[in-house]
């Protein structure tokens, strides 16, 4: 009888055990947040994928952390939300003196939220921080060419580079202004409550919950229509979806392509995210022009973004920029998918069947994993002999990323790009300079990429860069992938139109 | 209850001298009795032969999918006749998969718990065997590590080491000895000063032959039935660690990585969980089953109860 007993427990805790694991899987929610049953609609409850590490926007590079922080800290110069241009925002106007030596004048009568005054001391502080090696900030490659920055007067700086840098104004779109006084009364204050000059507030971050932002009052532009922002964060992305169709928020970013028709609204921006596969084109099996061509040929990218992406991504025109970053070359086509081709070039090449690496990671982008596999049997069916090696995202960083600049990379490896300052420059003196951080290109073209940097003449600029396109076509260094589409859902009554810089700006969204 | 009083007199030497066969008939018996204990175990063999089977049965290449095919649901709720259970997010058979994905989940559980159960054994034996310092000593250790939560020193464990097959291994291995230890340490209490052992050396036999010989073969029974049960254990803690991404890595497939990797599809593609969270729950339900008749089958206290 004992036993029968045991049976049945045993059966009870089994299930328990597993039915918890596939409910795992299913994802539970979280407790409901009573709205409140206003008149007028001014709270807004969004649900992003993860906390934000930090608020010191100067230091980390989290996508979390600028959900919140692009609402509550300004920078210089920003983008149009619809037409990606650079306006003005703390600075009102930026002028070029000479070669090195940039003149910026701010804007008068701006205060922090803490109520000090916003002056050039803030400017200078922000930026000899940033710039300062020590520091070790994760952004500090977009602004490697600066050098200094000079207090003229209250409301005037001057900044110094290194060199001609063409895209300094596209810079300053990125270089967050800080609160000198507050940060040095009160050092830790930017790790959790920073006051900025934004429009939003940060009023309370209470830990793995929420964070809530208020409007504020003071705000010197345009007053947002919404008054209250709430930030949940919510990890799994069927837990979002599920979070937005129940009301429980209004707002959830990183919605997956099939969750599209499940969603009270659906809106979605051309993201900056391309994917694309390095090769390595200095040692190893591809090393061989016709080898990496033959790669090119072999990946039936239609079929990743019409299937796997449903349609929510595009095929990168031959090159992993966009027609309005700066350096696009026009003639550039991607390469089609043809797989006699591709083994046609294999047999060419002399390829007998040698072990190809390919590195990936995943869960950082979206369905990253399953596109890396996707690729990867792709390159089989085309005669490839490939080995994937999925990397915890630290260990592929480092990969991509050598520290030691003498380690041989691996003969493939899967990653995102997205080039924050729409420039060429961006991308090639990353990935194919030699001294860049993550190049696997033999030194052919790193003349022509550093004469193009500092080139100010923009037509013979354009041209250099489409020079250096073309090559990068005929002797790839990499798979020129997909550039996916930012999906966000929303409820019914949100008015936003996402932006194409991936920003989540509240005060652009508004209530119907 | 015909051999009842066979039962009562049964001593360690009695049941050494006892044929073979006739414990095996005695068992067999028994599980055909046991209904539910019958089933369990024709379930694991199936589940062992699928996963030995695997390149053999398996209707189609379990890493290979058809990427216009994506999502497809199984042929019984209205997809292809070809993909019995639907294909997953990138077009692989869900079949093959599971298929194949046992073969992963079945051979971490048990290596594991193989390398756990040598370890811990091993260490109780000695503890209970030779007492007082080494005994504290061992058992302090084993105290210490019980203190810790499992899976978080396996995930930081994995973490620190890189995902693979190989360190899961030795992750959940890792902190699975201790209760072994533990088991084989208090088994060996009982012996230590009974008459088996005072008799064994009399006649002069060594300390490891005493424990090996003498007392571990007498205690085998009740550690069988805890190497099950931690086989259940380990096959969800593998599943559970896969689900997170510090388990088993893609190409490769396990039943707990198959629902980590489909759980964004959950609302449309309910057959990307359920097939693989059915196989782990019934996988380990019959474990369970399996080690709790075992238990009652082999205990010389429990033989003339009715099944």
């Amino acid at each position: 009888m004992n036993k029968r007993l045991k049976s049945v427990s045993t059966i009870l805790f089994a299930l328990v055990i597993s039915t918890s694991l596939v409910l795992n899987g299913c994802g539970t929610s979280a407790p409901n947040t009573p709205q409140p049953a206003a008149a007028k609609k001014d709270t807004i409850s969004i649900a992003i994928p993860s906390e934000p590490s930090t608020m010191d926007v100067q230091f980390a590079d989290d996508g979390n952390m600028r959900a919140v922080a692009d609402n509550v800290i300004e920078s210089l110069l920003t983008l149009d939300g619809k037409t990606m241009k650079v306006i003005p925002a703390l600075a009102t106007e930026v002028s070029r003196i000479d070669n090195t030596r940039w003149d910026i004048k701010l804007r008068p009568n701006v205060t922090f939220q803490n109520g000090n005054p916003f002056t050039a001391d803030d400017v200078v502080y922000s930026i000899k921080r940033i710039i300062n090696p020590n520091f070790k900030s994760n952004i500090a490659g977009f602004f490697a060419t600066f050098k200094d920055a000079q207090k003229i007067g209250d409301l005037e700086v001057h900044i110094i580079t290194t060199g001609p840098d063409p895209s300094m104004p596209t810079r300053l779109t990125l270089l967050d202004i800080l609160n000198q006084k507050e940060m040095l009364a009160s050092p830790d204050k930017i790790k959790t409550a920073v006051s900025g000059t934004g429009p939003y507030k940060i009023v309370s971050w209470t830990k793995g919950q929420r964070i809530v932002l208020e409007r504020n009052d003071n705000y010197w532009g345009t007053k947002p229509a919404i008054k209250t922002v709430n930030y949940r964060f919510i990890e799994e992305d069927a837990t979002r979806a599920a979070a937005l169709r129940n009301g429980e928020v209004d707002f959830a970013t990183n919605m997956l392509p099939e969750y599209v028709s499940t969603l009270p609204q659906v809106q979605t921006a051309e993201g900056l995210e391309f994917s694309l596969v390095r090769m390595n084109a200095v040692s190893g099996v591809m090393k061989d022009q016709k080898i990496r061509q033959a790669a090119s040929y072999a990946i039936n990218w239609d079929a990743i973004s019409k299937s796997l992406y449903q349609g929510y991504a595009s095929i990168a025109p031959g090159q992993v920029l966009k027609s309005s970053y700066f350096g696009f070359n026009k003639n550039l086509k991607a390469y089609p998918f043809d797989l006699a081709k591709a083994k046609q070039l294999l047999a060419e090449a002399g390829y007998k069947g040698e072990t190809i690496t390919f590195v990936g990671e995943q869960g950082r982008w979206l369905k990253d994993g399953e596109q890396e596999q996707a690729i990867a049997q792709m390159l089989r069916d085309a005669g490839f002999k490939v080995n994937v090696k999925m990397l915890a995202f630290s260990q592929w960083l480092g990969v991509l990323f050598p520290q030691d600049p003498t380690s041989t990379p691996p003969d493939m490896i899967f990653t995102f790009h997205s080039n924050d300052i729409y420039d060429a420059d961006r991308t090639y003196s990353t990935y194919v300079l030699t001294t860049g951080s993550a190049s696997s290109y033999p030194k052919t073209l790193d003349a022509q990429i550093i004469a193009a940097r500092t080139e100010l003449d923009t037509t013979k600029r354009q041209q250099e860069y489409e020079a250096i396109s073309q090559t990068l076509y005929d002797n790839p260094a990499w798979l020129n992938g997909i550039n996916i589409k930012d999906i966000d859902g929303m409820g019914k009554d949100v008015v936003y139109q996402p932006r194409e810089d991936m920003r989540l700006i509240v005060s652009e969204m508004s209530f119907k | 209850m015909a051999n009842s009083t066979l039962v009562d007199t049964d001593t360690p030497e009695l049941r050494e001298s006892r044929p073979r066969f006739y414990e095996l008939h005695r068992m067999t018996s028994k599980m055909v009795k046991d209904r539910l204990a019958l089933y369990a175990l024709i379930f694991l063999m199936l589940i062992f032969l699928s996963a030995i089977l695997a390149s053999i049965i398996s209707p189609h290449d379990p890493t290979t999918g058809d990427i216009w095919n994506r999502l497809k649901p199984p042929s019984f709720a209205g997809g292809y006749s070809g993909h019995l259970l639907g294909t997953d997010q990138l077009g692989r058979d869900i079949l093959s998969r599971l298929f194949y994905g046992g073969r992963v989940s079945l051979r971490i559980g048990f290596i594991t718990v193989l390398f756990s159960s040598l370890v811990g054994i091993f260490f109780g034996l000695l503890a209970g065997y030779a007492g007082g310092k080494t005994d504290t000593i061992i058992m302090g250790l084993v105290d210490i590590q019980f203190a810790f939560p499992g899976m978080l020193v396996a995930l930081v464990f994995v973490m620190v080491l890189g995902p693979s097959e190989l360190h899961l291994t030795y992750a959940l291995a890792f902190n699975g000895w201790m209760v072994f230890a533990r088991m084989a340490r208090s088994l060996v209490l009982t012996f230590r000063d009974g008459p088996l052992v005072e008799a064994a050396k009399a006649i002069g036999a060594k300390p490891l032959q005493v424990m090996i010989r003498h007392i571990l073969p007498n205690i085998f029974a009740p550690l069988v039935t805890l190497f099950v049960l931690e086989v259940a254990r380990i096959i969800g803690a593998e599943a559970m660690m896969s689900f997170l991404g510090y388990g088993i890595q893609p190409p490769s497939s396990s039943w707990g990585l198959m629902i980590g990797e489909g759980r964004a599809y959950f609302p449309m593609a309910w057959w990307l969980i359920v097939f693989p969270g059915m196989m782990i729950a019934s996988t380990v339900l019959a474990l369970n089953i399996f080690s709790n008749w075992f238990t009652t089958a082999i205990d010389p206290l429990q033989k003339g109860q009715s099944g």
